[in-house]
């Protein structure tokens, strides 16, 4: 049992540093090479653990392998259009000046079910909003509507706007986030005055956003977390 | 652009490390056939005393690189050449030539088969 427990462990680690290797984008939406790396390395990482006659390396070799080519061929594909093409598809326009193309729809193998699904996930509701929607190269829909249906802006009703940095945050866990609180144009003391100032010590901070112009919101640890934690 | 630096380097390493393991079991493979020839030809020439100890020492050697073999052989192969090689010696001394010749001739196919079964042919990719 202990064999099967370390490979476990060790094949955890490699996924994980394999996962790495290919970079954030495989986290996000999947192409469809992309998808195919991801299934194949599920199915192998369970070989060696379930099976101790299979030695380590015919799992974590493919693994290394299928990850490592994927990067080699995502770079390829970056220079390469037709490259790019060939592997990863174009997107398709299934919707086009409000008018559904039914054919492509058909190519596509798009139901009506599927379609409005995707677009009901875009909080899209009628069909009549539409004015685009493209299918991607991840399946995934996107979606352009009428102008008549479009929120309104405060540049559309003429509305000045403060030019105002999202929140970052610069506390976690009573933990000052440093590149948080670089992004804010703060030093860490200033973010300990302000907790002062609120009569908060830093460990008593669950987690604290800021912005530049010190506008901050804290949410105090539970004390009911905070005795079964650390 | 690091990853891709990365990777190659990753897959440069693996076919290094493959290519390495095909060149130890090669050597084993010719060392090996050329012990059990050596331990057939005794054998047969009615030397049994040097042929159970050959056998012997092929059984060490086969301990010997067994342990690196394991690392990228599958289990059951291995263990076939293990179980064979541990009754070789033990035959030469007390048992049977004919059953002696037929379990040289079993590990020597064992051996070949080891070595042809690694090789990146079409027939074992397929």
């Amino acid at each position: 049992m202990y064999v099967v427990f370390i490979r476990t462990l060790i094949l955890y680690a490699i996924v994980v540093f394999g996962m790495r290797i290919m970079g954030k984008r495989q986290l996000g939406e999947l192409q469809p090479s992309e998808l195919v790396v991801t299934i194949l390395i599920s199915n192998i990482a369970t070989l060696p653990i379930e099976n101790t006659n299979i030695p380590l390396l015919a799992g974590v070799v493919p693994i290394l392998t299928l990850m490592c080519f994927e990067v080699v061929v995502s770079v390829c594909t970056l220079k390469n259009r037709r490259l790019r093409t060939i592997i990863s598809g174009t997107p398709r326009v299934v919707i086009s000046k409000g008018v559904i193309d039914q054919k492509e729809l058909a190519n596509l193998r798009y139901s009506v079910e599927d379609l409005l699904e995707q677009l009901r996930s875009s909080n899209i509701f009628d069909l009549r909003e539409v004015e685009l929607a493209i299918v991607e190269t991840t399946g995934a829909l996107s979606v352009y509507k009428k102008n008549i249906y479009h929120e309104v802006t405060m540049k559309d009703m003429n509305l000045p706007a403060q030019n105002t940095q999202p929140p970052v945050l610069v506390i976690s866990d009573g933990e000052l986030i440093t590149s948080g609180i670089k992004r804010c144009s703060l030093t860490e003391q200033q973010v300990l005055k302000l907790l002062k100032k609120e009569n908060r010590q830093l460990q008593d901070v669950f987690l604290m956003t800021c912005t530049p112009e010190k506008d901050y919101f804290i949410v105090p640890r539970d004390p009911s977390s905070k005795k079964g934690g650390k | 652009m690091k990853r891709i630096f990365l990777a190659i380097a990753i897959i440069l390493i693996i076919l290094g490390c493959a290519g390495w393991s095909l060149h130890s079991l090669y050597q084993f493979k010719n060392q090996g056939l050329d012990m059990l020839d050596e331990i057939s030809n005794d054998a047969k020439n009615g030397r049994l005393e040097t042929a159970a100890a050959k056998a012997e020492e092929f059984r060490l050697l086969w301990r010997d690189v067994e342990g690196s073999f394991i690392q990228f052989i599958r289990r059951d192969p291995l263990e076939q050449i293990t179980s064979a090689s541990s009754r070789l010696p033990s035959l030469g001394e007390y048992g049977d030539l004919s059953q002696f010749l037929a379990l040289v001739e079993e590990l020597k196919t064992l051996v070949e088969d080891l070595w042809e079964d690694e090789l990146p042919l079409l027939h074992n990719i397929i």
